[in-house]
């Protein structure tokens, strides 16, 4: 990375900082740029997996049927669900929040009883 | 979202779509509370007293005017009501644009079937609010929607983009909005198409997954497209993925 290169900044896991600046420190080059040439090293790990599957997609497109073309498209539907819940997990009022609302509701006689 | 205009105010598999949002009914008030199937496609239940007032009232308000409350989930779900006895819960989940019927039953004060304890109990053993197979059922009724949209949209999005000038925008599939840019490299004898998407409704790229931008990709012309970090004539915005491809003269579809 050169010096004239512009950068942006991204959140990444604590540990992963770590590490990258150590390795980055060990290697006398910044963490930045290590980070950098790791993404690069994925691409190109992951480029003939995604040639792969646009192969899949102009197959099903060729041969096959919507319905096929549907299931690719939904293969990662259960993985997808799974992070769905765990965000409305996370939405979840805290009880102080709720306390506070639900008294709100009670006055103003819109409370639904057991 | 996934919503095209042509759908609005029909049901589509387990779903009836509306303009900002769809509403649903979860697996197990299917089952157990309409003596439905699990699986039951929404146009099967649209005769039911409460699935009538479902989409009267939530067409076009998320939510009612009562919260049934306290509920140990922690989670707002909504009275629906239908006549003197027939009430339901709603459940809006709005990142995913979807509001859920998620119970049903007859209100009778102090009977021990009352609507409402049994509300309460479903929430107590976690099975008031939507799963993830519920979820993972809107997930594959979406990608059908997107699907079948673009498979016809895209090649007509792709004739548009050859006889414009610049860049060609649109909405694929009701879910992805798309810039179109084709450029002649007439020292090769080849076209380049690059394509940049984003979701249609705004909001972050994440509710647009990488099989979709490649059911994309491959619907407007199959062949080995590859990202690329800008467009023809301009910056990538913060939600935007781009991809190019570049084919020799001839091979355009």
């Amino acid at each position: 990375m050169s010096a004239t290169t512009s950068t942006r900044v991204v959140r990444v896991p604590e540990e992963t900082h770590n590490e990258a600046t150590q390795v980055a420190a060990l290697r006398q080059v910044q963490a930045g740029e290590l980070l950098a040439e790791a993404w690069r090293e994925y691409m190109e790990n992951h480029r003939k997996e995604f040639a792969a599957d646009l192969e899949q997609v102009a197959k099903l497109l060729r041969d096959g049927t919507l319905e096929q073309l549907a299931e690719f498209t939904s293969r990662n539907a259960d993985a997808r669900a799974a992070k769905a819940i765990e965000r409305l997990n996370s939405k979840r009022r805290s009880p102080d929040a709720r306390a506070e609302k639900d008294a709100t509701s009670e006055d103003s006689k819109e409370r639904i009883h057991a | 979202m996934d919503r095209p205009t042509s759908l609005i105010g029909k049901t589509a598999g387990g779903a009836y779509i509306c303009t900002d949002w769809e509403l649903r009914v979860t697996a197990r008030c299917l089952d157990e509370d309409l003596n439905a199937s699990e699986n039951a496609d929404f146009d099967t239940i649209l005769g039911l007293e409460i699935v009538k007032a479902f989409v009267k009232d939530r067409a076009t308000q998320p939510t009612g005017s009562k919260r049934i409350n306290p509920l140990s989930s922690g989670q707002e779900v909504w009275r629906l009501g239908y006549g003197h006895d027939h009430r339901g819960a709603t459940f809006y989940d709005e990142d995913e644009a979807v509001i859920w019927l998620t119970a049903y039953g007859r209100h009778r004060s102090g009977a021990s079937d009352d609507f409402f304890p049994y509300c309460k109990q479903l929430d107590a053993e976690s099975r008031l609010l939507p799963t993830q197979q519920d979820i993972a059922r809107m997930y594959r009724d979406r990608d059908r929607r997107f699907v079948n949209a673009v498979t016809i949209e895209a090649p007509l999005a792709l004739k548009a983009a050859r006889e414009t000038e610049g860049e060609y925008c649109c909405t694929i599939g009701g879910e992805l909005g798309a810039g179109l840019a084709i450029e002649v490299i007439e020292e090769l004898e080849a076209t380049s198409i690059t394509v940049a998407f984003r979701p249609a409704a705004g909001g972050p790229l994440t509710t647009v997954t990488m099989e979709q931008g490649q059911v994309l990709l491959q619907s407007l012309t199959c062949g080995k497209w590859g990202m690329i970090g800008r467009m023809p004539s301009r910056d990538l915005e913060p939600d935007e993925v781009a991809f190019t491809i570049t084919l020799v003269a001839g091979e355009v579809a």
